[in-house]
């Protein structure tokens, strides 16, 4: 899966167009998405992408979009 | 009967949850769970078993401190058995639906409670309530003191031990206190009772008939957060009641609950589309002081005005402005503001 691929995955889980989404943007800071919408989204993201959320280890992991890729496909 | 595939599901994502988020766990410090505990559970539990082996093993810690205690120190013995009674419950309640192990730790859960309460100086009684051809188990605790009762309703998803912190303070605060296991919670859903408005409805008829009975021209409250909140409103109606707190109560028709708390609820639910009444739909009978944290990020800040708006005479409300839901960190105040006003309205 592409970075791009998975920012419309983003985009489609937590209803924010693509184009407001950057790979370096915070989820929290700059695209606005709260612990709540968080918890759905990895949730929601690791069960779309068929990816294992035990990877995802610490706040860090998830801080932005990039974070969130790397930890999930590298 | 053994865990489902469906429940093994949603413990990963309520343990994903807990590990991330330390927000998961403020329910649980509300009441008692300390502070390092939680950060040692986020750091050592990624599956069910280190979950379950993490939280057996402070358990019997606890046990064994509060054994040693009983001696000499009554509080600190009751104090640490209601910590390693709150560990055991924390074991059960990872389980969503009903199984072998879920009884099992709710059996080691409600032992330990037992062995806390045999040390309220005989103030507690243990009792079961028939709605038909089914049960629901509860606490009262008489205070010999006292002509008001407090009626806790729980939330969702929680215990009637759970909530020992909140009957404590209630009974320090002059109250006899009345606390159960709704349909879909405790002891009433490993027996077989599921959460629906109806089946709920049928409880609180039986309660009150109760409480009437057991407390003859006593004044009656109603506590209520979240879930219970909402319940306490509609239960207003109810003639023994004579005023109803509720705090975070959860109004909102589209709320926005995490996955695995949704998953949860199903569990424990005879139909998901019907778990809770729908506050426009309600006469609100008797005076009502609310609570609500502005950072709620599940109940909708519209959705409280819309129903201050609508409460009778002789209501009061409070915003928090930096609590969530349930407003956790200032429940200390919010019991002893309820109970003063409780007396003589909000000063």
């Amino acid at each position: 899966m592409t970075m791009e691929e998975f920012i419309e995955h983003i985009s489609r889980i937590s209803n924010i167009p693509s184009e407001s989404i950057e790979p370096d943007s915070s989820f929290k800071d700059d695209i606005g998405i709260d612990s709540l919408q968080m918890v759905n989204l990895l949730i929601e993201i690791t069960e779309k992408t068929n990816t294992d959320m035990t990877r995802i280890m610490h706040p860090d992991h998830y801080s932005t979009p990039f974070q969130l890729y790397r930890t999930l496909f590298k | 009967m053994r865990i489902t595939s469906r429940s093994v599901q949603t413990i990963e994502k309520t343990i994903m949850t807990a590990r991330l988020f330390s927000g998961f766990w403020d329910r649980w410090i509300v009441h008692g769970l300390s502070r390092s505990t939680m950060m040692e559970a986020m750091k050592q539990i990624n599956h069910l078993e280190d979950w379950l082996n993490y939280f057996e093993a402070k358990a019997i810690t606890y046990n064994e401190l509060a054994v040693s205690a009983s001696g000499s120190t009554r509080g600190n013995a009751l104090r640490n058995y209601y910590q390693a009674s709150l560990c055991y419950n924390l074991c059960q309640w990872i389980f969503p639906s009903i199984c072998d192990e879920k009884k099992y730790w709710y059996s080691k859960m409600s032992e330990t409670s037992q062995l806390a309460d045999q040390l309220l100086d005989n103030t507690l009684i243990y009792t079961e309530i028939k709605s038909g051809n089914q049960s629901s188990y509860g606490r009262i605790r008489r205070n010999s003191n006292t002509s008001k009762v407090m009626i806790i309703l729980t939330p969702i998803d929680s215990t009637a031990e759970e909530l020992f912190s909140y009957e404590d303070h209630f009974f320090r605060l002059g109250f006899s206190t009345v606390c159960f296991d709704g349909p879909g919670q405790g002891k009433t859903l490993l027996n077989g009772w599921k959460l629906s408005t109806g089946s709920y409805r049928l409880f609180l008829d039986e309660l009150m008939k109760m409480v009437k009975s057991t407390f003859p021209g006593m004044s009656v409250y109603l506590f209520g957060t979240s879930s219970g909140a909402l319940w306490a409103i509609e239960a207003a109606k109810y003639e023994v009641v004579k005023k109803v707190i509720s705090v975070s109560p959860s109004i909102s028709s589209d709320l926005k609950m995490p996955d695995y708390f949704n998953e949860r609820v199903n569990a424990v639910t005879e139909d998901v589309k019907a778990v809770l009444p729908i506050v426009d739909k309600l006469t609100i009978h008797k005076p009502v002081l609310l609570f609500h944290g502005a950072k709620d990020v599940l109940v909708k800040q519209e959705d409280i005005n819309r129903l201050i708006s609508r409460l009778p005479q002789k209501s009061e409300w409070k915003i928090y402005p930096n609590e969530g839901h349930c407003c956790n960190y200032k429940l200390d105040e919010i019991r002893s503001i309820s109970a003063e006003w409780c007396k003589e309205g909000v000063k």
